[in-house]
């Protein structure tokens, strides 16, 4: 089953594809962001948990950057949500909740889509 | 690497990840791809080499990656900078661009595009030749050599006779008088204008690093070789490389150095294969590699293969000439990059300027007329603006005991900035006084709050002071007393602007 994001690339709704998983010399980069993603997730809904709103902001930013490099647009969008939700002035905590959820659902996906290719 | 080489790009970016996929696509690409994670690494970098591209993030972890901007235009003027954004704001934008950023680059960029937006702009540098019918000081000026001295006119008479010669060249001069400039405009009006040049600070590399980075290295050759890597001398073969600060390169590497020089072959790290090379060697120091070589810092064989050509910069006090040519080109400059209207300084201004003996030379007076536009209120350059730099409370040159002859450098009160009294100091006719009493009385904890080099060089003027004082300008006792060759005394006289009759 397939969708189309916001970069009107194709994904399907149970795994995602960088769009740079059919270029080889990318693999091992892109096995070790996958591999990486937990970690940042991790610390993500630390700052998350403890209302650290700016620690939040920066690394959603790191992330927002990070997964538009490696081509997955889709987190980019995800992560720029929260990244913009936790540096506002007044901080909606459940619209942040809920992008976390995104995040995590979505780093889910895109491990799958690693797994897919091995 | 792939065959074809595109130039040297500085990633600054907090995520490693990210910093990590940049340089495989962009490596990919062509070019040589380095990587600084928060502005203090990419300042050493830029001190390091000549770069020809900066991709510049705006979110830094704790810093703003747009503060590094001014530090880019100044030190390295000639690197076009992207800003590297996760999403590009059109204030952002706007912002950069008017600061002397080339362009924006966003991360979701396909790296092919980005590729060829960079190759678009540095080759514009590449492409920058002189037409070969212009000739003598115009021809120059295209290159961004300034003057009109005699000394200027003599320094563009050598440098034409030496375009085309693919000896090695050492060029020889204070810090500040424009030897990369030099260097840079020799290579631009030589026949490998098309090529590369390339320029790596011997000062700044360390030692670990300075051996990958000449000669190249295979993958696995040490820890952190992940994957091949050519040296600059292969990467500039065709073209010219600078090797800035060489009396500065660790004597291991000399070495190395001599026999790539001698036989034209440099052989990577964790290689067993030598490549050949063509490259153009200029080297360049402010030291006085005779002195070097006598105390076994510098290797002796190193040094004649490199002086086949030596070139004496002059220091901007023996081309005060060029001084009002040089201020009305930094002032354009100034009022260009920071949108500003400044005018020409007055006759007054301008007499002080050219009186004062700016011992950090041209780099000093480009500083103090940046400083000047950027401080004045009113649309003209204010005396006490550009001489901000000596008034500082902590400035040794203030309070300093040593007497006013006796500092040399950006440390000499004889180079004390002019006041706003009608008279101008120390105009270049005059010689100030010459130190009578002891040099031991004179020197105060003043000279332990400069700089080494700078404190040395005012030691060794006191010095030799003192002892052409008691010889009465003997220059064979002064050399006995001193334990060193005639030409020795002969070349420190001339660094340190002393007149032996004056001592008679």
């Amino acid at each position: 089953m397939h969708d189309t994001n916001i970069q009107g690339y194709e994904v399907s709704q149970d795994v995602i594809h960088s769009i740079y998983k059919d270029q080889p010399i990318y693999r091992d980069l892109l096995s070790d962001f996958v591999s990486c993603l937990d970690e940042r997730l991790v610390r993500g809904q630390s700052a998350f948990e403890s209302k650290s709103w700016t620690d939040l902001s920066k690394i959603m930013h790191q992330l927002r950057g990070a997964a538009a490099t490696y081509g997955y647009p889709t987190l980019a969008e995800i992560a720029g949500r929260i990244e913009l939700a936790s540096s506002a002035s007044v901080v909606e905590e459940a619209g942040i909740a809920d992008s976390m959820g995104d995040v995590e659902s979505t780093c889910r996906r895109i491990e799958a889509g690693m797994r897919d290719l091995a | 690497m792939p065959n074809e080489y595109n130039g040297r790009l500085l990633i600054v970016d907090d995520d490693r990840q990210t910093c990590a996929f940049w340089k495989l696509a962009l490596s990919e690409a062509g070019f040589l791809v380095d990587l600084a994670h928060n502005l203090g690494e990419m300042k050493d970098f830029v001190s390091r080499y000549s770069i020809d591209a900066v991709l510049l993030d705006l979110n830094l972890g704790n810093e703003n990656g747009l503060d590094g901007l001014p530090f880019l235009v100044s030190k390295s003027p000639l690197s076009k900078v992207f800003v590297l954004t996760a999403h590009a704001t059109v204030e952002t934008a706007i912002w950069a661009l008017q600061n002397g950023a080339t362009g924006y680059i966003t991360k979701d960029t396909a790296p092919d595009e980005i590729a060829a937006q960079i190759k678009k702009h540095t080759k514009d540098q590449v492409a920058e030749v002189v037409p070969p019918d212009l000739m003598g000081g115009s021809e120059f000026a295209r290159v961004g050599m300034i003057g009109q001295s005699k000394a200027f006119q003599e320094l563009c008479s050598r440098l034409t006779q030496l375009k085309n010669v693919d000896s090695t060249i050492l060029l020889l001069g204070e810090s500040g008088t424009g030897k990369e400039v030099i260097a840079r405009s020799l290579h631009k009006i030589s026949n490998r204008s098309q090529e590369r040049f390339e320029a790596i600070n011997c000062a700044a590399i360390p030692e670990n690093l300075l051996e990958s980075e000449l000669f190249g290295h295979k993958r696995g050759a040490f820890t952190d070789a992940k994957v091949d890597r050519k040296g600059i001398l292969e990467l500039c073969s065709q073209g010219t490389l600078l090797f800035d600060e060489i009396g500065d390169m660790p004597l291991s590497l000399q070495a190395k150095l001599l026999r790539v020089l001698q036989e034209r072959v440099v052989t990577p790290v964790g290689s067993a294969t030598p490549i050949k090379i063509q490259t153009r060697v200029i080297a360049a120091t402010h030291r006085d590699l005779i002195e070097e070589v006598q105390s076994g810092r510098f290797r002796e064989d190193l040094y004649y293969r490199l002086s086949v050509v030596p070139l004496y910069i002059p220091p901007l006090r023996h081309r005060k000439e060029d001084i009002p040519l040089l201020v009305e080109s930094f002032v354009n400059e100034f009022n260009q990059r920071f949108n500003r209207t400044i005018g020409m300084p007055t006759e007054s201004v301008m007499r002080k300027l050219i009186a004062y003996d700016w011992p950090g030379n041209i780099r000093e007076l480009r500083n103090a007329i940046e400083r000047a536009v950027v401080l004045t209120q009113n649309d003209h350059i204010r005396i006490e603006d550009l001489f901000q730099h000596l008034h500082l409370p902590n400035n040794p040159t203030k309070k300093t005991s040593i007497h006013q002859s006796s500092m040399p450098s950006s440390a000499s009160p004889s180079h004390s900035a002019p006041t706003n009294s009608s008279a101008p100091q120390g105009s270049p006719t005059e010689h100030p006084p010459r130190s009578n009493g002891s040099a031991e009385a004179e020197i105060d904890n003043k000279l332990f709050q400069l700089p080494l080099t700078e404190a040395k060089q005012a030691f060794e003027k006191i010095y030799l002071e003192s002892l052409l004082n008691d010889t009465g300008g003997n220059i064979s006792e002064t050399s006995k007393r001193a334990g060193r060759y005639r030409a020795d005394i002969y070349r420190l006289l001339e660094r340190y602007d002393l007149h032996v009759d004056e001592f008679r």
